[in-house]
This record gives structure tokens, sequence and C-alpha cells, in this order.
């Protein structure tokens, strides 16, 4: 049976909706991190049942699904923060994004388009990739995703997810005054913790834009004050970065390999050590910018 | 009775410039051999114990510290038996 309070709404090329229930507060909150997203109102269809319902009751929002569990951290109340509720979400929706188009493998990494093609850097904890990501916005360079990037195991193309970025506050005090004025003028949803960045027209890819992966950068940032240096990588070290960041866990480990030895033998591989940002990002622009 | 190493045959290995990644189609896991791994695995298409192995690689590796390089290769050999990339068996 269905319950005509809750809003359906569908999201693009997903074909289940997204039930909300009292929590229109959520939405806008959704709504806000997305770009390029065709989103729309449905009636209800008993045939296809919605992904996820959300509710708030209490003051806290609540999950209930059949396809994909709650995040950890929605148990067992739920979050109270629209921005912990999107956050949380805003991962989940990957795990979606991989059950509905099975042809595409995700990675963790930020990508950036810079000249013909998208410049990746796999994640690796505190390595500076978001901060990274955000100087390259600023130099005009235009963001496919600070997080996940889907592959489509064809073409080995990037796919833009169009998130914008999130970043953890207080900026690092590194950065340049430009930077920090740059990420000011475009908070989003924030706390004091954590803030997702409003992106401009240009500055972010639209959901669905695609891009051949012509480099493969990864960062290893040092504490100690160094010269930004870039050196070439080795196809196996390259190769293992990209399969330790494989979000998607329905596609047999044979064909995630032959995808990402795919990805490795089209693109350029290349170590950066940096202490600096923006002397990183200069480099960066050097190599693959014009 | 010593211990025997020999890689698991039911895994599927890549070589990628003398580095192995080994797929477990069944476990859904991809691991990847270092230079050493890989060279221990190489050493394994046939049944081998520790201690040879360790021989091979002190003929290999002369200038490498016996104690650090017999600690070594034993903690490769426990980790990779723990993943299942080797089977042990008694001779």
């Amino acid at each position: 049976m269905t319950d005509p309070s809750v809003r359906l709404i569908r999201f693009g090329a997903y074909k289940a909706p997204i039930g909300f229930d009292d929590c229109d507060e959520l939405l806008t909150g959704f709504r806000s991190i997305l770009r390029g997203w065709d989103i729309s109102e449905v009636p209800p269809d008993p045939s296809i049942p919605s992904a996820i319902r959300f509710s708030k009751r209490k003051g806290r929002h609540r999950w209930r699904s059949t396809r994909l569990p709650p995040p950890d951290d929605w148990t067992p109340h739920g979050p109270k923060k629209i921005i912990d509720a999107v956050a949380d979400f805003h991962y989940r929706f990957l795990d979606w994004h991989s059950q509905e188009f099975t042809d595409q493998f995700c990675l963790h990494c930020a990508a950036v388009r810079m000249n013909d093609g998208l410049v990746i850097f796999p994640s690796v904890q505190k390595s500076g990739k978001s901060t990274i990501v955000v100087e390259l916005a600023m130099r005009g360079y235009r963001v496919y995703c600070d997080d996940v990037l889907p592959v489509d195991t064809k073409t080995f193309h990037g796919i833009a997810m169009g998130i914008v970025p999130r970043i953890r506050l207080p900026v690092p005090p590194s950065v340049s005054p430009q930077h920090k004025e740059f990420v000011e003028s475009r908070i989003g949803l924030s706390d004091r913790f954590a803030a997702y960045l409003n992106l401009r027209d240009g500055e972010l890819a639209n959901f669905g834009e695609s891009g051949e992966i012509r480099a493969v950068l990864l960062l290893d940032r040092q504490t100690e004050p160094m010269l930004a240096q870039l050196s070439s990588a080795r196809r196996a070290l390259a190769l293992s970065k990209l399969i330790n960041q494989n979000y998607a866990k329905h596609m047999s480990p044979q064909l995630i390999f032959d995808g990402m030895l795919g990805i490795v033998d089209n693109a350029e591989l290349r170590s950066l050590e940096f202490s600096d940002v923006s002397d990183a990002a200069d480099l960066i622009e050097q190599k693959f910018g014009g | 009775m010593p211990t025997y190493f020999r890689s698991n045959s039911e895994m599927i290995a890549r070589d990628v410039d003398g580095e192995f990644f080994i797929i477990d189609e069944n476990g859904g896991a991809i691991h990847y051999l270092n230079q050493s791994a890989s060279a221990i695995w190489r050493l394994l298409d046939e049944p081998a114990t520790a201690r040879s192995i360790i021989s091979t690689f002190r003929f290999l590796y002369p200038d490498e510290d016996v104690a650090s390089l017999k600690k070594s290769i034993r903690a490769t050999l426990r980790q990779l038996s723990h993943l299942g990339v080797l089977r042990k068996q008694k001779r």
C-alpha cells in the first residue's frame, strides 16, 4: 500500500525513486549537493518500490530500505543534523550507483579535467587530495569528483557523478589567502567540521559528463618542507593503488583487474611528492594543464 | 616432518613488469605481491620448505642481513598462506 504523505523523488537515470516522509529539508539538502541531475517527483508505482524511504521522527532521520543497508551511523537512532544525513546518504548513494549501473566500476579518487582528459588522484588518507582539487578548481580546472569516479568498463572513461566536493573544516592554515577566499565564497551545506562547496557553473562537471583518463597521479604528501617533485610511477604500483580503491563489489575480480589494467595502460603514471599544496598544483598545472 | 609451501594453482597469477597480482575469483579478491613476495611466488611453482626458500634468497641476495631476511621470508610465507595464495602440505 502506498502512503500519500510520502513524496517519491526520482533521481536522474536511477530506476527506483526515493521516498521522503515528512523530511523536505533532507530533500533540499540532497538537491543542494547535486549538479546536472534530473530530479523529479513521481507518482507511486507499486511495480517499482522505492530504493530507500527516509522519515523524520523525534528530530532524527530514519532510513528504511530492503536494498541498501543504512550507514553505520544511522543505527540505532539516525542522525539529527541535515549535513550528517546528507553525507551518510552521499556515501551509500555510491553503493546504489554500483547496483544500478553494473557496466561501471567505481574508483575512490578525485578527478579533474586538464587539457584533453582527466587526471585522477587515487585516495590515500591525509594525502591532501581534496585541497589539491579545490586549488585546481580555483585555477579554472573542471572538477569531476573529489571522492568517487565511476568508470565505464568498455571505454575506460571516467564519468562525473555531479556531486559537489566535501571538505573538512577549517581549511589547512598553509593554503593561500586566495584559496581561503575561494572556499569561503562557495561554502554550502556545512557545520563546524565539514562543508560542501557550491562550485559554480563550469567549475564542476555535471552528472554523466565523461572524459578519458589520461593520467594517474599518486599523491605522497610529506610533513617536512620540500619542493614538489613529479616522477614516473611503476605500473604495478599504480595498478595496486587503483585496485585498492575499487568500489564495485559486484564485479568479478578478473574483470576488475582487466579494467584497472586498461586504465593504467592508457594513462601517464606519476607520483607526486610534495609538502605545499600550491607548489604541488603549480607542478600539476605545468605538466598537465595548458 | 617439514612443511612444504606451494603456489595455489586455483588462483590466477598476472605478471605486471615482474610483479604479480594474484586473482582469487572465488574469494572475490585481488592480491598484489611486492617484488620479494613475487619472487617467492615464482619459486613456489614447485613445493619448497621455508628453509630452502631462505637459502635460495641468501644465494640471490648475499649482501642482505641473514636474520632480517629469514624473518621477512617467514612473515611473507605466513601472510600468503593465510590469504590462500600459498598452500601448505606435509611430505
